[in-house]
């Protein structure tokens, strides 16, 4: 496949670039990349996504933009305010880039639609906003044997992970999600838009990375920064023997 | 009293008296991880269970003395979006 002209311009950037080229750009063009949470981390995702060219990308999420969305969820303007997140998203992403396929699904993800929704995806990015969630997409993710970016934000922090199939995961770092007396949650401790722009950017690289077959990803390991102190640190996982997400899906 | 030095890191949002993010503390000589977590930490023992921590980059248990000069990395993960 022969990327066209107007491609060819659009991309020039990145297709320069020794890891990229004519035949990267073909397989970002091929790609189906799901995003699960279209706020904060889903926003920046989404945006550099987009402008990477993934051939298909899919937004998930239930909710509509509220006015205290805007400090960090980047694809809104207050006109989108009441709107559905994910069809305003899809129409933000359209102006950037028309030349790929954008999915909406306004639905919020559950134990009886989550593999439906993964089966097809080449990558899944957690974008999500709460621990239950996480640990959902997690546990699917693992029982799929799909590869995909764990983050999370709060204040000036933020952590991110790549799993793929055989190794470390969520669980085998953090078996069970804390409760809420042990950490704040984002409505309580709140969160800097910077960080999450800069997490979800974490993201959208791990997926293209995974796609293009290239570099360093953050398998088995834990990616933190603490930008209050700008303090950034990759701890080592090991794979836990015991992971019950692990074992189930074996 | 005899007292060790240990440096800890933390990683994400744990609510702690720990004065920083990073730091070195002296402790009680005999101190154990536990001790550490409960009296200095003031992180209590029923949530011990959600935490990552490693000590000098190793499981460490949690009964076991610590000694001078131990690097301690205590993790939670953060759940924001």
């Amino acid at each position: 496949m022969a990327l066209s002209e107007k491609l060819l311009e659009r991309y020039k950037r990145q297709l320069v670039i020794d890891e990229i080229g004519g035949p990267g750009q073909v397989r970002l063009s091929k790609a189906r990349i799901t995003i699960i949470g279209a706020g904060g981390l889903g926003s920046s995702a989404a945006f550099y996504l987009t402008a990477a060219g993934i051939g298909t990308i899919t937004m998930i999420d239930p909710d509509k933009v509220g006015l205290s969305d805007l400090n960090r969820q980047i694809l809104y303007s207050i006109k989108d305010i009441n709107r559905s997140k994910v069809l305003s998203a899809k129409k933000r992403l359209k102006t950037l880039n028309p030349d790929i396929k954008i999915e909406a699904v306004n639905t919020r993800i559950d134990m009886d639609n989550i593999n439906g929704l993964i089966k097809d995806q080449d990558f899944i990015i957690d974008a999500t906003d709460n621990f239950k969630t996480k640990y959902l997409i997690n546990d699917a993710c693992v029982r799929n044997q799909k590869a995909f970016s764990h983050a999370g934000v709060l204040r000036f922090e933020g952590q991110s992970m790549t799993y793929i199939p055989g190794h470390s995961c969520l669980r085998c770092l953090f078996p069970e999600p804390p409760p809420l007396n042990l950490s704040p949650s984002p409505k309580e401790a709140g969160i800097l838009g910077s960080v999450a722009g800069m997490i979800g950017s974490v993201q959208a690289t791990e997926a293209i990375k995974f796609i293009l077959e290239t570099g360093e990803l953050l398998i088995d390991t834990l990616l933190t920064v603490n930008l209050l102190k700008m303090d950034i640190s990759k701890i080592k996982i090991r794979k836990n023997k015991k992971c019950p997400a692990c074992i189930s899906g074996k | 009293m005899d007292t060790i030095s240990i440096q800890y890191e933390i990683f994400g949002a744990i609510k702690t008296t720990l004065p920083d993010i990073k730091g070195e503390i002296n402790i009680p000589k005999g101190t154990t991880l536990k001790d550490l977590l409960i009296k200095e930490a003031d992180i209590k023992e029923e949530h011990h269970k959600y935490l990552n921590i490693t000590v000098n980059g190793r499981d460490y248990p949690l009964n076991k003395k610590l000694k001078n000069r131990q690097r301690i990395k205590i993790l939670l993960p953060v759940g924001g979006g």
